[in-house]
């Protein structure tokens, strides 16, 4: 006996009260923290999700495909910018005014596409002139250098060897006596040249004989960032190019540096061709997909806009003298307006159409356990109100108005939820740092404020005298229980019929989430709740007619009990049906989605294992065939591209030549296999081909149809594309029948059969080895974890299996609540069993019947729904963004998976029934007999 | 003739001053009527109480009488479905929910059976007091301190006043519970079997205690309950039959010749306003009273022979019986007005005395 301090201020009371039995608000606390943490955290998971994947869709093409860029052969306006540019004062004298003017035009650009565009650069490139040493031999290797001027030279190259070229001022041709024009190679090119520093050649150009200029190199340079976007637009910049036609001697271009400063002079003298680039560099770090919509729409304005780069008119030109001779004269035109042009949008496209796929896939998975959350939520606030329940009806008895009442409810609800709002929301906000605006905080606001409403609104139920049952959706007012089901299972029935109508949607880039879409799975949920609520008795009914001839006194009393008294309202049996439709809906899309993957993968490949990119020779096919673990090969011998004379026009058709034998040997037993006819090897009139369904079509239409100028007859087509090819319009013609449609055979691809049992890796590593390191050799199971490897795959992944543990922890949640809200009545009732011999092993029985037929009508039930919900759902999903295959993936339900699904449901149910019966009933029976009395 | 007047029974007083002086509880024809899923129970059947300001009353019954019933009706958690019921001004019919939550704060402080019904488990005595206070806002700060120590003090458990009821036995608990039903200085205090749960000591100790308060503060008390020991500790006990009032004992102290002092009690039965009263089970059983009576008025007293015709065998029992004692509800008008001083042998239905 331990005296306590008393304190009687009411603020004082008020705490004693929230003291007394702090558990359910504690809970109500951690699951406002938990909602407000996801509410929060996961919008920007999946932002930052669709960023990576867009940044990942973005670092495929070339930097100088989606900068936007303005290119034209005019003379570049020059001019000093008037302090608009950040260029060096020489050069900005020069390539200021066109940098100003792009700058102009960039600042006019509206947000968000002005912020992801970078400074304007410029690169001018003229046509190659010779420059062939002194002492070269005629016949030998030719040297094509491409004079070239960035403004911006210093910030993009270091002098590795020698000096940066100094001004030039001479004229041109220069006359005796003028240094000769200075330039600097990447160490690389003049390497390829043989041009060492210092040294001084001619260079002619063919077009303007006699105006030779004579060049020094003055140095070789490095790239300060060899990865940096502009040396995608500065082609040859870095390293040379070699050209080798027939039996010609090669050809090896590069760029060549000279002064930016030093245009003037050049250029007025200037009569070869040269192209000038003007582009805005992408900032792919600034773009955040959230963007994309607006962006796609700003790029498709900006791109049909012209802009103004210079003043445009003519100016006169130098004449050019030789010998005294004026050779010629002329004008050249300045720029004025040009076009931007990029291929950002079109990505930004593609990336937008798998977001959306992702946003739908997503939708569908959140509203099913958003609404079990709600639920739970609801069922947390009916134990706090329960737990607070005597009290407040004595202090309703001794005279508390209603108002106080609420007032009191929804402080205790609001000190505990509000603070675990803002701690979760914070919390989400640290974890995931993706910008996805204040929609969570939004929702992390009313899963704060909903607990306050919901105790305050039951404030109104406090009685002093007697207490009713409440329990949600049992019993109530039969007539509007009728009304509400028919309303659930209505909407459901309306909002399926209008998904499966509509058929695939995402795939036409809709943004942001399809409320139908998230609205079919929680509608169908419900729509299960009713039913098991509806038809759970049936069964139970003849359970407890059967039982009551039985000995068992609690199995008897459990049955009637769960059939007369259900513990289980609406929250529960939705808790389980979502949680475990969830469940099983995620196992059948990652099952779906790997599945998929894989039959992509491998389709993509064709066969165990492919090598291509470079022509390979006779002897690395023999070499291929001979490593350990290969079966068969088959190269393709020939991919080329010949005109289809089609219905009057022509129509490009990629031509694939095979040996009809070895692919079929490679292919034999492959689902995705090509179906060769025999008819392939057949001589005739026609050359037999295989074609895509589209070219099929097409030549099905022509009587007499010709490919390259020689009839074809098509023996046989297949719908999807082949894995020799990524286009669509495709034929295959044996290499016994492709005389004279290719013009030599040189395999740039081979397909390889793994002997059973041969590692794909080691054989993949040997292959690699003969083929060179250039080559590219992949195997399905390679192809597949590079495929899974990319964001969406890898966010998909954990949202599944985020989802399962969400959704199973939910239920466990509300199977222990619904326990909890149950004690009391079991309580009353414990203790008459007791003094009737019921054990301890009976007192968890009952508890266990209080909840089991409940839960496994519904797992059943959520079983169900789970299964239907991806032919429901995933009919409106496009899903080929996550398998990266062609084609919609067949749903795979895995019988085991769902098996682990439904038992892992029972699991958790099982622990919830231990928990709540181990927190529940430990006390003795003359406890609880005395505290029923008082009660 | 004597004139038929209320069963007005002037435990102490006379019955002038009674009357000038508006009763604290007034009950007349109270109906209540409870029907849940199609069954009707009429808890009250037409009940008329008066208790007068200061007042201490037992309310006696068997189980299922209404007692209850009249009990929760009068601390205004239930509404009566018929009849009119006043407590100390209000109307308890028509009371609106503004006027009914003052009423709960200010008019009634009650007591139950359970503890738990009266004491916040986890707030201590002073605590559970100061609750009471700050539901009904009527002290703050150091007054409130003041009151609740005065209060325990009353009831003498100021010094378990930092003790949670599970650390008290069942007669501080009460005690508590009494003072926590004072806390607002209500006008009427309402007692539930307030010794339901105790021993036979420790209830005489309770009901003391009651007595004491009713006597120092001058709160109108009513205690209902189901132990007819009760009614020796009160003056005025009021059985309640069948949802009404059926009969009432008073009882009074008097000292006889020898200096001895006796308690005298003296059972009445009840007449409503318009003339009803409850014959006694055995008298009717005695007599074989049934479906009708034939009264006959006497100077003093009126008759209630048996109504059918008897064969002579059983009339002459009847005689005999009708002559062995006296008709209770001849009896009871009379006592009404003067039960104080009548003698022993005159107005009793089963007059007990006992040593005090």
């Amino acid at each position: 006996m331990s005296a306590h301090r008393s304190r009687l201020s009411g603020t004082a009371l008020s705490f004693r009260r929230f003291a007394a039995a702090p558990g359910p608000s504690i809970l109500l606390a951690m699951l406002v923290l938990v909602a407000a943490f996801t509410a929060t955290a996961v919008p920007r998971l999946i932002a930052t999700l669709h960023t990576d994947s867009l940044r990942q869709q973005l670092a495929g093409p070339a930097p100088a495909a989606l900068d936007p860029t303005a290119a034209f052969v005019e003379t570049p306006a020059f001019g000093d910018s008037a302090g608009a540019s950040t260029l060096p004062s020489d050069v900005g004298a020069v390539w200021g005014a066109q940098e100003a003017a792009a700058l102009a035009a960039r600042d006019a650009l509206p947000s968000p596409l002005r912020d992801v565009l970078g400074a304007p650069l410029a690169l001018t490139v003229f046509d190659p002139a010779s420059a062939l040493p002194a002492t070269a031999a005629a016949g030998g290797t030719t040297y094509s250098p491409q004079v070239a001027v960035d403004p911006r030279l210093h910030e993009h190259v270091e002098l590795v060897e020698g000096d940066w070229p100094a001004a030039f001022d001479g004229s041109l041709p220069p006359s005796d006596g003028d240094d000769p024009l200075e330039i600097v190679l990447a160490a690389p090119v003049a390497e390829a040249m043989a041009w060492q520093p210092g040294e001084t050649r001619m260079l002619a150009y063919d077009d303007a004989p006699g105006a030779d200029v004579p060049t020094r190199l003055s140095g070789t340079v490095a790239p300060l960032d060899a990865d940096d976007g502009f040396w995608s637009h500065a082609l040859n910049g870095l390293e040379p190019s070699i050209k080798q036609i027939g039996n010609a001697p090669p050809d090896i271009t590069g760029l060549a540096f000279v002064d930016p400063a030093s245009w003037t002079p050049f250029r007025t003298v200037e009569r070869i061709a040269a192209q000038t680039q003007v582009w805005f560099p992408v900032e792919l770090d600034e773009i955040r997909a959230a963007d994309s919509p607006e962006l796609i729409a700003q790029l498709s304005t900006f791109a049909s806009t012209a802009v103004v780069l210079g003043p445009g008119g003519w100016i006169e030109l130098d004449p050019l003298t030789v010998d005294g001779v004026e050779r010629w004269s002329g004008s050249a035109a300045v720029a004025d307006r040009v076009g931007f042009t990029s291929d950002l949008r079109t990505e930004l496209e593609t990336a937008v159409a798998e977001a959306a796929a992702v946003d739908a896939v997503l939708a569908a998975l959140v509203s099913g356990p958003a609404g079990v959350a709600v639920a739970v939520l609801v069922l947390a606030a009916r134990v706090v109100f329960e737990r607070r329940r005597p009290g407040l009806e004595l202090e309703a008895a001794r005279g508390a108005s209603t108002g106080r009442l609420r007032t009191t409810l929804a402080g205790e609800a609001l000190a505990v939820s509000v603070p675990a709002a803002l701690l979760g929301g914070a919390a989400g906000m640290l974890v995931a740092t993706g910008d996805a605006g204040a929609g969570g905080w939004i929702v992390a606001a009313i899963f704060a404020l909903v607990p306050a409403a919901l105790l305050a609104g039951q404030a109104g139920a406090l009685s002093p005298l007697r207490r009713q049952r409440s329990d949600l959706g049992a019993g109530g007012a039969g007539r509007f229980r009728w009304i509400g089901e028919v309303l659930v299972v209505a909407l459901a029935a309306v909002a399926l019929g209008l998904l499966l109508q509509r058929g695939l949607s995402t795939a036409a880039a809709a943004t942001g989430i399809d409320p139908l879409l998230a609205a079919v799975p929680l509608l169908l949920a419900l729509a299960a709740c009713v039913l098991v609520l509806r038809l759970y008795p049936l069964p139970l009914r003849s359970l407890v007619a059967r039982l009551r001839r039985s000995r068992g006194l609690v199995s008897f009393v459990g049955a009637a009990r769960a059939l007369r008294d259900p513990a289980a309202g609406l929250v529960p049996v939705l808790a389980v049906v979502v949680g475990v439709a969830v469940a099983t809906f995620s196992s059948v899309l990652l099952a779906t989605v790997e599945t998929g993957t894989s039959t992509a993968a491998a389709a993509r490949i064709g066969a165990d294992l492919r090598v291509s990119g470079l022509p390979f020779t006779t002897e690395q096919l023999d070499g291929f065939a001979a490593v350990d673990g290969v079966a068969a090969t088959a190269p393709v011998y020939a991919s080329r591209t010949a005109p289809l004379a089609v219905d009057g026009h022509k129509e490009s058709v990629t031509v694939l030549v095979v040996d009809v034998a070895e692919l079929e040997a490679v292919q034999a037993g492959r689902p995705d296999a090509l179906e060769l006819p025999a008819a392939l090897t057949e001589s005739g009139s026609a050359i037999p081909v295989l074609a895509s369904s589209s070219v099929a079509a097409d030549i099905a239409a022509e009587p007499d149809p010709e490919l390259d100028g020689r009839p074809v007859e098509v023996v046989g087509s297949r719908e999807t594309p082949t894995p020799f090819s990524d286009r669509d319009a495709w034929v295959l013609v044996d290499r016994s029948q492709a005389d004279g449609l290719v013009p030599t055979l040189v395999p740039r691809a081979v397909v390889v059969r793994l002997e059973p049992g041969a590692d794909p890796d080691a054989v993949a590593a040997a292959v690699q080895e003969i083929a060179g390191v250039d080559a590219i050799v992949q195997t399905p199971g390679m192809l597949e974890a590079e495929l899974a490897e990319r964001p969406v795959g890898a966010g998909l992944a954990f949202a599944l299996t985020a989802a399962i543990v969400v959704s199973s922890l939910l239920t466990a949640l509300a199977i222990v609540l619904t326990l909890i809200v149950g004690r009391p009545g079991r309580a009353a009732l414990l203790p008459l069993l007791t003094t009737l011999g019921l054990g301890r092993r009976g007192e968890r029985a009952l508890v266990a019947w209080e909840i089991g037929p409940m839960t496994i009508v519904a797992a059943v039930a959520g079983i169900g729904v789970g299964v239907l919900l991806p032919f429901a759902v995933l009919a409106g999903i496009d899903l080929t963004a996550f398998t990266g295959g062609d084609v919609q993936p067949a749903i795979i339900v895995d019988p085991l998976l769902v098996v682990a699904v439904a038992g892992g449901a029972l699991a958790v149910a099982a622990l919830a029934v231990a928990i709540a019966g181990g927190v529940g009933d430990r006390q003795d029976a003359a406890r609880a007999m005395r505290k029923e009395t008082e009660g | 003739m004597t004139p038929v007047t209320l069963p007005r029974p002037g435990a102490e007083g006379s019955s002038a001053t009674a009357a000038a002086r508006e009763p604290d509880v007034l009950c007349v024809d109270l109906v209540r009527i409870f029907s849940a899923a199609g069954v009707e129970v009429q808890a009250l059947q037409g009940l008329n109480l008066r208790v007068d300001p200061g007042e201490l009353v037992a309310v006696v019954g068997a189980s299922g009488s209404g007692k209850s019933t009249l009990l929760t009706i009068l601390s205004g958690l239930d509404t009566p479905t018929a009849g009119s019921a006043r407590v100390a001004g209000h109307d308890l019919l028509s009371m609106g929910a503004r006027e009914r939550v003052a009423y709960r704060r200010r008019t009634v402080g009650f007591v139950w059976q359970q503890t738990q019904r009266n004491l916040l488990p986890y707030l201590t005595a002073a605590e559970n007091l100061a609750l009471a206070m700050e539901v009904a806002r009527t002290r703050r700060g150091a007054e409130r301190a003041r009151r609740t120590s005065e209060l325990l003090d009353l009831l003498a458990v100021g010094d378990i006043a930092d003790r949670r009821p599970s650390e008290l036995s069942g007669g501080q608990q009460q005690r508590v519970a009494i003072a926590v039903a004072l806390a607002n200085e209500p006008r009427v205090l309402l007692a539930d079997e307030p010794t339901g749960e105790l021993d036979e000591a420790t209830s005489a100790e309770v009901l003391e205690a009651m007595r004491s308060v009713n006597e120092e503060l001058g709160v109108t008390t009513l205690i209902v309950t189901h132990d007819p020991t009760v009614s020796e500790h009160v003056r005025r006990t009021v059985q309640i039959r069948d949802g009404r009032t059926s009969t009432e004992v008073l009882r009074s102290t008097r000292t006889d010749e020898h200096g001895q002092e006796h308690a005298i009690a003296e059972e009445f039965a009840v007449l409503d306003r318009v003339g009803r009263l409850q014959l006694p089970t055995e008298f009717v059983a005695a007599l074989e009273l049934r479906d009708r009576v034939r009264l006959g008025l006497e100077p003093d007293r009126i008759e209630v022979r048996p109504g059918q015709d008897r064969t002579p065998s059983t009339a002459a029992e009847a005689e005999d019986a009708d002559r062995s004692g006296p008709e209770p509800g001849a009896d009871s008008p009379d006592a009404g007005g003067d039960g104080d001083g009548d003698s022993d042998d005159a107005t009793g239905i089963a007059p007990r005395e006992e040593d005090r």
